[in-house]
């Protein structure tokens, strides 16, 4: 017999977002039938009424309280439902005032903590990230800057005052690192090894580094260079300290260099530089060609293919064992998180000869203006996406109603997608996806690839089953995937070809 | 550079308040005593009696509510009932001192000229709202053919407040002509205290009172989505009807949380913060893709639930041609 249970927090006011999320995770708790997190309004108490889960004490509540409503199979259920819905609801504030408590607060206070520290991870809001830096840079600390919207002209001057004292500047916008073993912001868990990485690109080190971890590698130091240092403005300065650091190394035997294409006087630069090394380079600049390149370097049009140069073997793919996809529509929707995923997804196309647009174009491809149409790529991680929100890598809700117009869309007939695992991103994505695709319609094939290691904390091969489960193609990389997509879209255009011919 | 981040991390900080909304000044100016009702991770509120002011970074934006400061607020480490003082142009909280004496006071710019496209720009918008807004939001309830226990209760709201609306607008129009528009600029000027002719409507009571406090998130959607309204009145620069909805809203402001009555009472008033501002700007203009883009940036279904307010109202104002 049905159990409904109500308890009710006084003036309490928690995060939208928050409270979605835990409505969620207590609404999928064993034996949860119904599960509300609502304001104790009067019109809210209707909703909870309508939905016959309001209890006595319920009624009780005021407008500014919070209600926790449930309807659970069984007493035991219930009462264990409430046991976990207020370890959640107590959550927020417990971690939090812990954070507050044992955090230093300054960077000096931190280096009395740990004196023997050489890098401050700086992740301030833009505007007072560059002082940050250089209150680190002026202790001797090299300085890794997550943050985002700091000025060009800002970036460029504080890694010249870094160059000058020998300290390295990674970022701003610098997403992901992996120093001596450590991973940094998000990154991944992958054995250490013998292939450095530099990158101009946060998801290009992911799905890098994981492709070599998953193939038995492993990788020296992955340095992020923040996504505009090979500009001309700034010139490549911690890109070239980078090949520095890393052709002085004795552990790194390969080096792999990630980013957008460069400026050409800031390309020929690095090429040079590449060029006086003894050791191997391999150059990934997405969506580039017709790179010279010095003897002792060789160019990668793909992540994919990048992983494959560093490690000196083609990676496994189970793309041709996939069951081929029939589908709907003619075109692919691609819904990304990670910038550089969704680049070299339109590289794949691009080679293909198949045209397409991006809000984030690699070059050949088209600008997309409004509505997608056609095969489209869409970075969900760009500034226009993410601007007072979180990052889809943190919160995937963000690609919800993406997802949805795209499943809406009678042209699409495959969605491709990326799922970014590792430090910093989403505890489940792939369950939350799976969830978001309940909606989903006959006829749309999904693709996806998940970059990341089982090592990680969301282990790779549990999000890759809960994926599979709820009917999405999971290819081995994110090149892969696109390849996967386009043909199946490929075989739907012609299907109608045929029929119009017909 | 804020004095806040030279300072000794021992000594009460200084932060200098760089921006504040109007609602947010009145507040600080009249002075008392509060406490932080809610802590976020770039802002928090802070209550004083009935009021709320949200203390934020600058990346939160501006609102007639709200306080931007030039530091982050996980240095000033502030907790949920803490007390705060607020006393000759300064509030003392925790161990921080904010300091509004350098501070510009933030108002949202004129509205645009409603183009001749706001119609099909609603339309558009609303078809993207049944399958891009959010399946908890009042939006999708209101816009799309979800079925839940929130969409069963607000189809029917929805419709008797645009009926409402409706009425009231049609006594405007034959008082005023087409459109019922009033000859001056925006109801801001009547909060501003100049003079100008109008109609006293009857408020939409028993409508408002059905959607206020009605649904889920900080603010429940019910408000949002009447803020919503509010805004793209005052941007059809329909004062006499928002005069009239405003005075609904602030009568039945009891039914929701204190927190959402400040937002209510705010755009009661005519002022709404800037990303909301933003999309009915870009609805006027006939952006729909900005009107959207700026709704998915407030909270999670809040922008989304704006957005349904302000289209219904629009779709009102289409049929009285406005």
């Amino acid at each position: 017999m049905s159990v409904i249970r109500n308890e009710v927090r006084r003036a309490t006011y928690l995060d939208s977002i928050v409270l979605m999320r835990m409505s969620r995770e207590i609404a999928a708790l064993a034996g949860v039938e119904e599960a509300g997190l609502i304001m104790g309004t009067p019109a809210n108490k209707e909703i909870l009424r309508e939905a016959g889960i309001l209890a006595a004490e319920g009624e009780k509540a005021e407008a500014g309280d919070l209600i926790l409503a449930l309807r659970a199979g069984d007493a035991r259920a219930a009462e264990a439902a409430l046991i976990e819905a207020r370890r959640l609801l107590d959550r927020p504030s417990t971690l939090g005032a812990a954070a507050a408590a044992d955090a230093p607060r300054t960077l000096r206070a931190a280096l009395r903590e740990l004196p023997e520290a050489n890098l401050a991870l700086i992740s301030v809001p833009g505007d007072f990230a560059v002082a940050e830096a250089r209150k680190a840079l002026d202790v001797g600390l090299h300085a890794m800057i997550f943050s985002d919207n700091v000025p060009l002209a800002d970036e460029a001057a504080l890694k010249r005052e870094a160059r000058e004292r020998g300290l390295m500047v990674m970022g701003p916008d610098c997403g992901t690192a992996i120093i001596a073993g450590v991973p940094l912001a998000f990154a991944n868990v992958v054995p250490r090894g013998d292939i450095g990485i530099v990158g101009a690109s946060g998801t290009g080190i992911q799905e890098i580094s994981s492709l070599i971890a998953r193939a038995g590698g492993g990788v020296s130091h992955a340095i992020g260079t923040g996504g505009r240092d090979l500009k001309a403005e700034v010139g490549a300065i911690t890109t070239l300290m980078a090949i520095e650091a890393l052709d002085a190394d004795a552990a790194t035997k390969h080096v792999v260099l990630v980013s957008k294409p460069p400026a050409a006087d800031v390309a020929r630069l690095v090429l040079d530089r590449i060029g006086r090394s003894a050791k191997p380079f391999t150059v990934c600049f997405i969506g580039s060609s017709d790179l010279a390149l010095p003897a002792n370097a060789r160019s990668a049009p793909t992540l994919k293919a990048a992983a494959e140069l560093g490690l000196g073997r083609p990676l496994a793919s189970r793309a041709a064992a996939l069951s081929p996809l029939h589908v709907r529509g003619p075109y692919v929707r691609g819904l990304f998180a990670g910038g550089t995923l969704c680049s070299e997804a339109q590289v794949v196309f691009a080679a293909a000869g198949a045209a397409v647009s991006s809000n984030v174009p690699v070059p050949g491809a088209a600008t997309l203006a409004g509505a997608p149409a056609g095969h489209a790529m869409i970075d969900l991680g760009d500034d226009e996406f993410t601007r007072g929100r979180p990052h889809p890598m943190i919160e995937p809700a963000v690609r919800d109603g993406p997802l949805a117009a795209a499943l809406a869309d009678l042209s699409v007939g495959v969605v491709l997608m990326d799922v970014v695992l590792g430090y910093g991103g989403h505890p489940d994505p792939a369950g939350h996806l799976a969830q978001a695709l309940r909606q989903r319609r006959d006829g749309v094939a999904i693709v996806a690839s998940v970059t990341g290691t089982d090592a990680d904390p969301q282990p790779r091969r549990e999000q890759v089953e809960k994926l599979e489960a709820a009917g999405v193609v999971v290819a081995d990389s994110n090149a892969d995937a696109a390849a996967l997509a386009l043909a199946a879209a490929g075989r739907a255009s012609a299907r109608d070809r045929g029929a119009a011919a017909r | 550079m804020s004095l806040a981040l030279e300072r000794s991390p021992d000594a009460e900080r200084d932060v200098a308040v760089v921006r504040a909304g109007v609602f947010a000044r009145q507040v600080c100016r009249r002075g008392g005593r509060g406490e932080v009702a809610a802590v976020f991770e770039r802002s928090l509120y802070v209550r004083i009696g009935d009021d709320f002011i949200c203390i934020g970074e600058p990346t939160i934006g501006n609102g007639p509510t709200t306080l931007i400061i030039a530091a982050r607020m996980a240095e000033l480490a502030l907790r949920r009932g803490q007390r705060a003082l607020l006393s000759n142009g300064r509030i003392a909280v925790g161990d921080a001192l904010l300091d509004l004496s350098n501070c510009a006071t933030w108002r949202a710019p004129p509205w645009p000229t409603a183009c001749a496209t706001l119609p099909a720009t609603c339309a558009n918008i609303a078809r993207r709202a049944t399958v891009e807004s959010p399946p908890d939001s009042l939006a999708r309830a209101v816009l799309g053919a979800i079925d839940t226990p929130l969409a069963r209760l607000a189809r029917a709201r929805i419709a008797k407040f645009a009926s409402s609306l409706s009425v009231e607008w049609a006594k405007a129009a034959e008082a005023f002509g087409e459109g019922g528009r009033a000859h001056h600029p925006s109801s801001r000027t009547i909060v501003g205290g100049h003079g100008v002719a109008s109609l006293r409507l009857s408020p939409p009571y028993g409508a408002v009172r059905d959607l206020i406090g009605l649904g889920y998130g900080l603010t429940p959607s019910g408000d949002d989505f009447l803020i919503g309204a509010l805004a793209m009145l005052d941007a059809l620069n329909q004062t006499n009807v928002h005069a009239a909805l405003g005075r609904a809203v602030v009568a039945a402001a009891g039914r929701t949380s204190l927190l959402s009555a400040s937002f209510l009472r705010a755009a009661a008033a005519g002022h709404v913060g800037e990303n909301l501002h933003a999309m009915v700007a870009a609805i006027l203009t006939g952006d729909a893709d900005a009107a959207v883009t700026a709704a998915t940036r407030i909270g999670h279904t809040s922008g989304w639930d704006s957005l349904a307010g302000a289209v219904v109202t629009a779709r009102c104002a289409d049929d009285h041609r406005c």
